[in-house]
């Protein structure tokens, strides 16, 4: 079943879109970071960027593009799997065939989960690759990268998924996009407390620290940036007000995880119920 | 060893405001049987079928399909399920839906797919795509995924939807073929006609309740009738003992059988009652289900 599933979703459109937005991403890009020389760039002092200090800013542009392009695909493909399945008469085909609910649940909605951190991998590895080429560096942390990819995007599939069964489609989308704004945004004041002492104390703190915790989006994606950028730059302090303050503790990575997998319980028990 | 295939017992359903399924619906399906549902549109059809597949999940009562629960996926081994609105992803050919159905229910073999498309006339559309195909071939091909090889039960809803006389031809040969090897086979379908020679027992549902289940020929529980046409239909059921249905300017009156026609003509004539015809009229599937889902009784 999971095999059906993944042939189903190979097979749509908006992956043919994705591969050649995504193509001509990385063409660009590579043009873009060939023509790059790190001599002609200052920073503060006045001293020359390193090879490093241009993967760095290479990197960290290129990655809110890709996180974008990376999370559009994941909500897309996950408020649409279950919908247009059931819509289009399939999925109680499927659930009348000799298999449980929860294997036709788990393979239909793993399907583009798997797509999606497959293109994740495929689009940040393949920056960084290219990046390496023309300003060599060592990233902070590969297995990082790796470890946090399938977490960053767990969140929003599961999230995506459950409220696709719940509202539809297209308002699943909606949804998910604006809290991942927002989150995003949450997220971006709590890695600039780390370097602002007085915006710690602040309410406004508190009320972003909750809401990482509630809607945990971009904890992953952090995980990810934080393994993939230099070890070492000379402009670590541009990092906070970039939205990165650092790097997380463990707990703090893995928590999107388990939040997903309570979600994803939820989605199946609210799906075992479904009529199909 | 028992020879019921189904077993529904005291099943109820309801979609918000809407009872699908009336409080305690129960049917038996034994072993071979080719049943056909009947009812008007919403009457619950489809709903007893999803119910019984585990699609749908009942408020109460018990559903067994060869004596496990429907949610257990064993009791599904052997079982096919064509639903009444199907789409098939376009980029597909039926070939490579065949070999996606099989990847899980595993049992078949595709030169029996092959053969059942032959005989339902697209076996030159196998390898075409299913989004380039009419509605028409897309229904046959669905047809023949869901009745290839021999299967133990088959639910079918609604198969001839969007097929030309032909492929309902073809359609009613098929389900023969699955009650004559066997197979036990549940028919959802408004074309009485249809049903009438491919089934050997109907089961009516009028709003989500079972009002008759029973063989076809018995059914009928008046074999005949004959209809008296007159300007006074009340005053000719009043002089026949107050039997029969009056239907507009005529009489309809059960006969026991054809025998008694000519008797009857005769009793007609002498009742005083003008009327201008009288003929023999037998009862189809169409006059029983019309008769059962209008609640109609011959005895006033």
């Amino acid at each position: 079943m999971f095999l059906n599933a993944l042939e189903h979703m190979t097979r749509r459109k908006l992956i043919l879109i994705v591969g050649i937005l995504a193509l001509g991403y990385l063409l660009l890009f590579w043009r873009g970071i060939a023509s790059a020389d790190p001599q002609s760039l200052r920073t503060e002092g006045n001293i020359p960027a390193s090879n490093a200090d241009l993967a760095f800013a290479a990197l960290s542009i290129a990655g809110s593009m890709l996180s974008v392009m990376v999370w559009g695909l994941t909500i897309i493909l996950g408020a649409s799997i279950l919908p247009d399945e059931m819509e289009a008469g399939r999925m109680s085909i499927w659930a009348a065939l000799p298999q449980s609910r929860f294997k036709v649940y788990a393979s239909t909605t793993l399907a583009p989960f798997l797509v999606s951190v497959t293109v994740g991998y495929l689009l940040f590895g393949l920056t960084a690759l290219i990046t390496s080429f023309y300003a060599p560096f060592t990233p902070s942390s590969i297995p990082l990268a790796v470890f946090s990819m399938p977490i960053w995007l767990s969140a929003t599939w599961a999230f995506v998924i459950l409220f696709s069964m719940m509202v539809g489609k297209i308002p699943a989308m909606l949804i998910t996009f604006i809290l991942e704004g927002f989150a995003v945004g949450m997220g971006n004041i709590v890695e600039l407390a780390k370097g602002i002492p007085e915006l710690h104390e602040s309410t406004f703190y508190t009320v972003a620290r909750i809401v990482t915790f509630i809607l945990p989006f971009e904890r992953g994606y952090r995980s990810v940036q934080m393994g993939l950028l230099p070890e070492a730059t000379v402009i670590e302090e541009a990092l906070a007000f970039m939205g990165f303050g650092g790097a997380l503790p463990f707990w703090e990575i893995i928590y999107p995880a388990i939040w997903a997998a309570l979600l994803f319980f939820l989605g199946y028990r609210l799906f075992l119920k479904k009529d199909l | 060893m028992t020879n019921t295939t189904i077993s529904v017992e005291g099943i109820s359903k309801r979609f918000g405001k809407t009872q699908a399924l009336a409080e305690n619906f129960s049917i038996e399906i034994s072993k071979g049987q080719s049943l056909a549902i009947l009812g008007a549109n919403g009457a619950g059809k489809t709903t007893l079928m999803r119910a019984v597949l585990g699609l749908t999940i009942p408020d109460a009562g018990n559903i067994s399909l060869y004596g496990l629960s429907p949610t257990d996926p064993s009791s599904r081994i052997g079982l096919r399920f064509l639903p009444e609105r199907i789409s098939f992803p376009k980029w597909a050919t039926p070939l490579q839906m065949y070999r996606q159905l099989e990847r899980v229910r595993n049992e078949g073999r595709e030169i029996d797919f092959v053969h059942r498309a032959d005989n339902m006339a697209c076996g030159d559309l196998l390898k075409r795509k299913l989004g380039k195909m009419s509605k028409g071939q897309r229904q046959r091909i669905a047809v023949a995924l869901m009745t290839c090889g021999t299967p133990k039960t088959v639910f079918l809803d609604e198969p001839s939807s969007g097929l030309d006389p032909a492929g309902r031809m073809l359609v009613r040969s098929t389900v023969a073929e699955l009650a004559d090897q066997g197979s036990t086979v549940i028919l959802n379908s408004h074309l009485l006609g249809e049903v009438e020679k491919v089934c050997d027992w109907a089961a009516f549902i009028h709003k989500g309740a079972l009002v008759a289940n029973d063989r076809l020929e018995d059914l009928s529980q008046f074999k005949g009738s004959a209809v008296i046409d007159t300007q006074e239909p009340d005053a000719m059921k009043a002089v026949l003992n107050n039997l029969g249905i009056v239907r507009d300017k005529s009489l309809v009156y059960p006969l026991a059988s054809e025998d008694g026609f000519a008797e009857f003509t005769e009793l007609v004539a002498r009742s005083g009652v003008n009327f201008t015809g009288i003929k023999l009229h037998r009862e189809s599937l169409e006059d029983i289900f019309m008769r059962i889902m209008e609640g109609e009784t011959y005895v006033s």
